[in-house]
């Protein structure tokens, strides 16, 4: 039925249709738990999306906002990899080229009681002259107060913002200590100022870069030289600089970074969308159901002479106000709530993509109102279907419910059709292998969509096993139970889809992240050589590497069976920063390899070639015997791929060479790390011990970590970086809960007379209320069994479509069993919550009811 | 003795204000700054010293404050007549660099520069005036003496030597200029043998010297062209720990070459009503170059024309001086020379006339600092 | 059908109500539907209760079957008063002893006609097969064996009768209790199933408490009541099967 503009003034009629109002608010108000479930079912998800959006936004800023602070408003950068450049460059920059809008800077993590914090080196004299501003800061460096200035030059002053001095309990004179990873260092706090961006600067230090130098023990280096340059001055600094070094274009670099971590936001945002489509299959479900529950008032108006269209607009009307209570308050909740997940989406992005100075919590307005609008869309649309067959209540008194439930089981098949054709649209959808993230989404969608269409069809036939298999030994009680169960599909068929779909998002990213972790598990056990590994940490021993006479103590150490010496440092690539690894331990022993040239192994052990991380080669499309171009010290050279590794520690991409290949490159660098096998007969732990003595020796310029160690810590950054997908999991499944409680109770409440007859029979009020528990739990059972395949197939699409294609990560498939058992017991257990208000008023329930007038 | 001066007392106004809250405002008059400046640790030029060349041409570490100021007027063969300004201002935050700092860090420093540099295009009567800011290390900028090399970046005065003559390169984004500098007359020692007495208040002073005639020769590049131009400058070198006296507000200050041979070198002190202070004075060279003091009681200034910059804060382009025998109009030779930088001032090319006969008898730069 | 050898037993009356008075709460109004009502029926008696719509008829069964307690007064059932027993013990009384015929037969919809009269022997602690075959046994001599399979809703209004007839009396209560049993059939249809009822409780031992507003319906029995204002009187007439 469909409203044509003509019969508007119909509508108008509702002002004369006040009874007709509060005959539905009576309704509402009479079923109150069910109104307020209903709501709240809705204000889940919005307050999901809602708290989505803002995280996503928020971390968005605060990259944004990172970017801006850290190499805003500029551009170019000078960039010379993991060890900086050299601070001389700076000086010939302003002084040979005249280069004005040229700045240093120099950024390292710190920790201040206990407090992590960024410290940034700028001169404040040259950040004048590039005339930047940077958030949080004051527009002109001399507007900042005082000392400010009086920080410059030296090298233990800092400045930061009064409100963070306050939360570290300084004030301004006061000296701290600052901790790195190195050591501890004094410094002084100069200066405070206040912030016009609390986030941006919440987190940062200033300093000199003489201070900055001293506290982060890297002196005479610099991260980068900052630029804003035209486009002659671009072609002689690139004719200038020295061939290690490389100009790079900041827009691209900043918007290619922004680009890989915008593959988890949106990652995030489908999550959150999915269970929005929790939220309208149960609002489309209950909404049907109180127009069942409603039939026979509404067929009576239809005799008195109520229109369609009245009929029709009550219905939208009622679902929109409810939908618009529901909205606002999902939206104020997913306020508080996008709080405290922006926290864990920025952690993400650290540890993914980039880390990140600043926090933000950031309310885009536009936000709030998509929220709201999107609760109301869905509470209108997923009423539309309801509303029509409302207005379509034939005009008599009576209607059988036995005909309206055999006519429901006939269009079973009417429903699995779209359904099955769905599943093969998704899936067709999904083939091509370089699709983009967001149809890999729509595909997902579209299968999820598929088989909720199939759920009302498979409940039935289940229901019909089950009732086949076990009608002999479960009483007639349990056929009640099935038989109400089946007989009530037409109820509760979406509902059990709903928590279906929900189950299955808890299934499927579950053992999504479970094989993930797995795969992890068995990549670390690969990928990490040898049993300790000695990283020089002090710009002494960074600078001249590993004493001959540590080494040959070492070596002579009962149990350590070999060294390797080993590099891990960031290079310059045609595709930005890349991680750059570097040993001599074959390639045999130390790579999970996801394919390689024939010769590979060899070619890489003998120098001849690199090996690329996946997800650099996914994302780039870099096949075997391309060649990639590397920043070494003579300049950007070509590298001929030879293999291609699986690697999971960052989403930026990494590369693998031999000890021989990068001698050639990179002359003058001394190796940092030293790694250590130790012997199979001896104990690690005593051959750990007898290596710290011997480092005791030598300062403290070097730290030992063992693999073991090492695997444990990168499975803690794991965790850390999935805990969002948890919170997104356990919000899902509330929101199918709270609809499906709302839609058993409802369904059950609605029997209470029909209980009241067995109760009259002689059931006991403990057997009525086993009864319903029966029931509710043999479709929560239904649901579990069915959310499975569906969760697996999810799990398949998120392996291996949704993480290919957002970070470029292939993954063995794991199978956690307790996430299995975990979906289904949700599935029971929600199933049966929703069967114990019910249970609970039908034990109190009068045998009388029975015999009242109908 | 006391121009320019405030210019450097605003990047210490800016070190040594003490953690008060208040933003201190791009463009500041010189009334806030006067009285500020933490002068304790500073060398203080309290009594005459004796100067040597070339070596007091190199900085003097220890004071707070040290300027190499140079205004000439220079043509093209075809007589288009350009006036030109460029000073390197020094600035020390600390008295001195801690040395542990110095040891361990290259880019230690307790020093701050700042570069001027303007030219005023006379046929046009186009001013353009350009800044640089640069801490001094790590070699950013410095003086030093041999060879003599005082340097912001990439603007620089140079030889090769430590003496005359000197390279002033300086380039900008909108003009650049390369000028030989060769020095004509010996330096003159300002007041009182080159302490120069700002208030009564001992300490409170520079040492003070000009080289009042300098031969110049070279080119400016404006607009994508090439001027060759000669001509006359003057070079101010002064380095003090000194403030200014809370009843001084800014101050007119004249260098002035005669076509005879003399220069004039006279400034005043205003004080909050804008009246002549007493602590005003200057200094008249002969062709030979030996020098006679002019006080305030000899010199007779009247402000003739003004012009209004945009700030509201009015200049005064048009003078009438008379001392001595002398009866001199000097007139801007436009009216906007404003130095639209960060620290605003009006300096700017003058004409001097013979005021009864109107014939242009020397030329010379005027600051005005209000 | 145990206690066929069983035919009257006046000495002690099966069910006695002893001033018997109810008030029956609609919304905020109070009805006092029975006012010191007392009532005596003997073991396998056949009485009728005439009434009027709202006299407070439906109120005395629920009364009788324990599944309402009186405000004042009591109910003794086979010598146990009802009001000393718990809501547990009741219905474990009801389910052994009443059996109920309702106007609107109130069939489980979700079982079978078989299965509705199976119910409450399983609920008792028979055994599924012979439940059925009890069951079956009763429906065959209702002569609706052939509906056994069928669910309440594709059944007529007669047969759902029968088939609640069945399920009253399959467990052989001592009494059952009929409210208004022919109130939702046709005449002819009414008539058949009164009939069947009467049959099959002159076989059994079982009393018959038989609500109604209609003197055709009331007169098979042997005994009629009227109950009027609250008070129940004994009606004039001999009413002998």
């Amino acid at each position: 039925m469909v409203i044509l503009p003509g019969d508007l003034y119909e509508c108008k009629v509702i002002t004369g249709t006040a009874l007709l109002w509060r005959s539905a608010m009576r309704y509402a108000l009479q079923r109150r738990w069910q109104t307020v479930l209903n709501i709240l079912g809705i204000t889940v998800g919005v307050m999901m999306v809602v708290a989505v959006d803002l995280a996503n936004n928020s971390a968005r800023e605060a990259f944004d906002k990172s970017l801006e602070l850290l190499s805003g408003q500029i551009t170019h950068q000078i960039s010379g990899g993991s060890n900086g450049l050299p601070d001389a460059l700076f000086s010939r920059v302003k002084t040979e080229l005249g280069l004005q809008k040229a700045a240093p800077s120099l950024r390292g993590q710190v920790r201040v009681n206990g407090q992590e914090l960024t410290l940034l080196g700028i001169d404040v004299i040259s950040e004048a002259a590039m005339q930047r501003s940077r958030p949080g800061l004051p527009d002109q460096v001399f507007a900042v107060t005082g000392n400010f200035i009086a920080a410059v030059g030296s090298d233990s002053s800092v400045v930061m913002e009064e409100s963070l001095a306050q939360s570290l309990g300084l004030s301004q004179g006061d000296t701290f200590s600052l901790r790195t990873m190195n050591g501890s260092h004094d410094a002084e706090l100069v200066a405070v100022f206040q912030s016009q961006d609390e986030a941006a600067t919440g987190n940062l230090i200033l300093a000199d870069i003489a201070a900055a130098q001293t506290l982060l023990d890297r002196p005479d280096r610099l991260d980068s030289i900052d630029l804003t340059l035209d486009d002659t001055a671009v072609a002689q600094l690139r004719s200038w600089l020295p061939a290690n070094l490389m100009l790079v274009e900041v827009q691209g670099r900043n918007d290619n970074l922004q680009q890989m971590s915008e593959a988890f936001h949106i990652n995030l945002l489908a999550m959150s969308l999915l269970s929005l489509l929790v939220a309208g299959l149960l609002i489309y479900n209950t909404v049907t159901l109180s127009i069942i529950q409603r039939q026979q008032t509404l067929g009576i108006f239809r005799a008195q002479g109520v229109t369609r269209q009245q009929v029709f607009t009550l219905v939208i009307l009622e679902n929109a106000a409810l939908g618009f209570i529901a909205s606002v308050l999902g939206v104020v909740a997913g306020f508080l709530l996008g709080r405290f997940l922006v926290t864990m989406v920025t952690a993400t992005v650290d540890n993914l993509y980039f880390e990140l100075p600043v926090t933000t919590f950031f309310v885009d307005p536009r936000v709030l109102v998509k929220g709201l609008g999107l609760g109301m869309l869905l509470s209108i649309a997923s009423s539309l279907l309801p509303a029509m067959r409302a207005a379509l209540s034939r005009p008599v008194t009576l209607q059988h419910q036995a005909a309206v439930n055999s006519e429901w089981q006939k269009r079973l098949h009417l429903l699995a059709v779209p359904g099955i054709l769905l599943l093969i649209g998704g899936r067709v959808m999904l083939m091509p292998e370089y699709g983009s993230l967001v149809t890999g989404f729509v595909a997902l969608t579209l299968m999820v969509f598929g088989f909720c269409l199939l759920v009302p069809g498979l409940l039935y036939l289940l229901l019909q096993l089950l009732l086949m298999i076990s009608q002999r030994w479960i009483g007639l009680s349990g056929v009640m139970a099935l038989r109400n169960a089946s007989s009530a599909i037409n109820r509760t068929g979406l509902a059990v889809a709903a928590l279906c779909v929900a189950v299955s998002v808890t299934v499927g990213v579950g053992v999504m992240v479970g094989s993930f972790r797995g795969t992890v598990i068995v990549w670390l056990e690969q990928s990490l050589p040898g049993d300790l590994q000695l990283t020089a940490t002090s710009a002494d021993t960074l600078q001249e590497g590993f004493p001959v006479e540590l080494l040959d103590e070492l070596a002579r150490t009962d149990g350590v069976e070999g060294l390797y010496f080993s590099v891990l440092q960031d290079v310059e690539s045609e595709f930005g920063p890349l991680r750059l690894g570097v040993n001599a331990i074959p390639a045999l022993e130390k790579f999970y390899l996801k394919e390689a040239t024939d010769t590979g192994l060899s070619d890489f052990d003998t120098g001849q070639g690199i090996f690329i991380s996946e997800p650099l080669a996914y994302l780039e499309k870099i096949e075997l015997e391309d060649s990639i171009n590397l920043l070494t010290e003579n300049g950007l050279r070509p590298f001929t791929v030879k293999g291609i590794f699986f690697d999971y520690t960052s989403g930026i991409g990494m590369v693998q060479m031999h000890d021989s290949l990068y001698e050639r490159y990179w002359a003058s660098q001394a190796p940092t790390r030293l790694t250590l096998e130790i012997k199979r007969s001896n104990d690690e732990e005593s051959v750990q011990t007898a290596v710290r003595e011997i480092l005791s020796t030598y300062g403290s310029g070097f730290s030992l970590v063992s693999n073991r160690q090492l695997r444990e810590i990168t499975l803690q950054i794991f965790d850390r970086t999935f805990a969002i997908t948890n919170v997104l999991r356990f919000l899902a499944i509330l929101v199918a809960f709270i609809g499906v409680v709302s839609t058993l109770m409802a369904l059950q409440l609605e029997r209470l007379r029909e209980f009241a007859i067995l109760r009259a029979t002689g059931m006991t009020p403990w057997q009525v209320s086993a009864l319903i528990l029966k029931q509710t739990a043999v479709l929560g059972f239904c649901a579990g069994v069915l959310a499975l395949p569906l969760g697996l197939m999810m799990s398949e699409v998120l392996i291996d479509v949704i993480n290919r294609r957002s970070f470029g990560w292939s993954m063995q498939h794991f199978l956690p069993e307790s996430v299995l058992i975990e979906g289904f017991l949700l599935a029971l257990v929600a199933a049966l919550l929703g069967g114990v208000y019910p249970a609970w008023r039908a034990a109190k329930i009068l045998p009388a009811m029975a015999l009242r007038e109908e | 003795m006391n121009k320019r001066f405030f210019l450097i007392s605003l990047l210490l106004l800016v070190a040594c204000s003490n953690g008060e809250e208040e933003k201190i405002t791009q463009r500041l008059s010189a009334a806030d700054v006067l009285a500020s400046g933490n002068v304790e640790g500073f060398l203080r030029a309290s009594e005459a010293r004796r100067f040597e060349f070339p070596q007091d041409h190199a900085a003097h570490p220890g004071f707070r404050n040290e300027w190499w100021y140079f205004t000439g007027n220079v043509e093209t063969p075809a007589g288009r007549r350009f006036g030109y300004q460029v000073t390197f201002f020094s600035s020390a935050i600390r008295p001195e660099a801690d040395n542990s700092c110095l040891e361990n860090n290259a880019w230690c420093t307790n020093t701050i520069w700042m570069g001027h540099a303007a030219i005023s295009d006379i046929s046009t009567e186009k001013h353009m005036a350009a800044e640089i800011f640069s801490r001094q290390e790590p070699g950013l900028a410095g003086a030093r003496l041999d060879p003599f090399r005082v340097w912001i970046n990439d603007w620089q005065l140079f030889s090769t030597g430590n003496d005359f003559p000197w390279e002033l390169e300086v380039i900008t984004d909108e003009f650049a200029l390369s000028l030989s500098l060769a020095a004509e007359k010996s330096p003159v020692l300002q007041g009182s043998n080159g302490l120069s007495q700002k208030t009564p208040e001992a300490g409170n002073a520079s040492y003070y010297y000009s080289i009042t005639r300098i031969e110049t020769r070279g080119q400016i590049y404006l607009d994508g062209q090439r001027h060759e131009v000669s001509g006359t400058s003057w070079l101010d070198r002064e380095w003090s720990t000194s403030a200014l006296g809370e009843d001084q507000t800014g101050w007119d200050w004249f260098s002035l070459q005669l076509d005879d041979g003399k220069e004039v070198m006279y400034y005043q002190l205003r004080d909050t009503n804008g009246n002549a202070h007493p602590s005003s004075g200057g200094n008249l060279t002969s062709l030979m170059g030996t020098q006679s003091a002019i006080t305030p009681q000899q010199m007779r200034l009247e402000e003739q024309a003004f012009w209004q910059a945009p700030d509201g804060k009015q200049y005064t382009t048009g003078w009438h001086m008379v001392f001595q025998e002398n009866d001199w109009l000097i007139q801007a030779v436009f009216e906007d020379q404003l130095m639209d930088v960060t620290f605003q001032y009006w300096e700017g090319a003058v004409e001097i006339l013979d005021t009864s006969s109107g014939t242009v008898v020397g030329r010379g730069y005027l600051e005005m600092v209000r | 059908m145990n206690q066929q050898d069983k035919q009257h037993n006046s000495i002690q009356p099966f069910i006695r109500l002893d001033q018997i008075s109810h008030t029956y709460a609609q919304g905020s109004v109070q009805h006092r539907v029975l006012e010191k009502v007392s009532l005596h029926i003997s073991k396998s008696e056949k009485v009728a209760l005439l009434g009027r719509s709202g006299s407070g008829k439906s109120t005395l069964l629920n009364l009788i079957s324990g599944i309402d307690l009186p405000e004042q007064g009591s109910v003794t059932l086979n010598g146990r008063n009802i009001s000393a027993l718990n809501e547990t013990q009741r219905t474990l009384f009801r389910r052994r002893h009443i059996g109920f015929i309702y106007q609107f037969f109130n069939l489980v919809p979700s079982l079978t006609a078989l299965e509705n009269v199976a119910l409450i022997l399983e609920l008792n602690g028979m055994g599924s097969a012979s439940a059925r075959e009890k069951s079956m046994a009763l429906l065959s001599r209702l002569k609706v064996a052939d509906k056994a399979a069928s669910f309440p809703s594709r059944l007529s209004g007669g047969e759902q009768q029968r088939i609640a007839i069945a399920r009253a009396l399959v467990h052989s209560p001592e009494i059952v209790l009929a409210d208004e049993p022919t109130g939702n059939l046709d005449a002819k249809t009414g008539e058949d199933v009164l009939q069947v009822l009467h049959d099959i409780l002159n076989e059994s031992n079982s009393s018959l408490l038989l609500v109604t507003h209609s003197l055709a319906v009331a007169r098979t029995a042997s005994r009629v009541l009227t109950l009027e204002n609250g008070a129940i009187s004994e009606r004039d007439g001999d009413f002998a099967w």
